[in-house]
């Protein structure tokens, strides 16, 4: 909060406006840029893909790797708190009965060790 | 960028004022739920599903920023922030799942994910789904 303190209201809006425009491009990119051209064959295919790789890619590594180190074992409430939250989610593909089994999980395993 | 990339052909047909408000919206949760929905759309009136989910993530998320920054509100040491993110992805992961070179992708991303953690600039998830993908489209053929 400190380093807010020290800024003054101009550069405050400015840091917001700068980095507005360039999430916003990054967003933006591809979609604008396939307006002009047509997407090839090739690659339209495997997009479908992406949506499986990026969940999977973000979902797993912080429940494994924790404070600069791996913890793959069952005492590890985070990850066994994943594994009983995929298998529901797997079973009932309900987003509430996943991250309410999972937070169950994560304070009985809490609460026992 | 991924999002953007995988969105492009969907987004093809709209106007350009319907390009730009889509773009702005885009964010993880939307892209997992709109795109079984995209896949499955025989009308063309997914996009509208996109746009209300949209809306609705944006307002609540500016909501939720008002509020908790307003109020001073802090998160309970015992509660665990950490585990909200990888629970809400796996419950929106599973419906995206559906033959068997999705599910190797998901398999080899979250394996590779994991291995390449410890590096720094999230370049660990640009390996993860590049591997991921790769393996899928392999299978794919």
């Amino acid at each position: 909060m400190s380093a807010v303190g020290t800024m003054s209201t101009t550069v405050v809006w400015l840091h917001i406006v700068v980095l507005a425009v360039a999430t916003y491009a990054i967003r933006s990119s591809f979609i604008g840029l396939f307006s002009y051209f047509d997407m090839p064959a090739p690659i339209e295919k495997p997009l479908d893909l992406v949506a499986p790789a990026v969940l999977a890619g973000l979902a797993v590594p912080p429940l494994v790797f924790r404070d600069g180190g791996y913890h793959l074992s069952p005492t590890n409430p985070f990850l066994v708190a994943g594994v009983v939250a995929g298998i529901v989610a797997w079973r009932t593909e309900s987003l509430i009965g996943t991250i309410a089994s999972g937070f169950l999980v994560f304070y009985a395993i809490s609460t026992l060790l | 960028m991924i999002y953007s990339v995988s969105l492009a052909p969907i987004f093809h047909s709209y106007s350009r004022l319907r390009k730009g408000v889509y773009a702005f919206l885009v964010a993880d949760p939307l892209f997992a739920l709109s795109v079984p929905r995209f896949r499955t759309d025989e009308e063309g009136e997914s996009h509208w599903y996109y746009f209300g989910g949209g809306v609705s993530l944006w307002g609540f998320w500016v909501l939720g920023m008002v509020i908790g920054a307003g109020a001073g509100i802090e998160v309970p040491e015992s509660f665990p922030i950490e585990l909200v993110l990888p629970l809400v992805l796996i419950a929106m992961l599973f419906p995206v799942l559906e033959d068997r070179p999705s599910v190797a992708t998901a398999v080899v991303a979250g394996g590779v994910a994991t291995l390449a953690a410890p590096l720094d600039y999230n370049l660990g998830l640009l390996l993860a789904v590049t591997c991921g993908v790769a393996v899928g489209v392999t299978l794919n053929r």
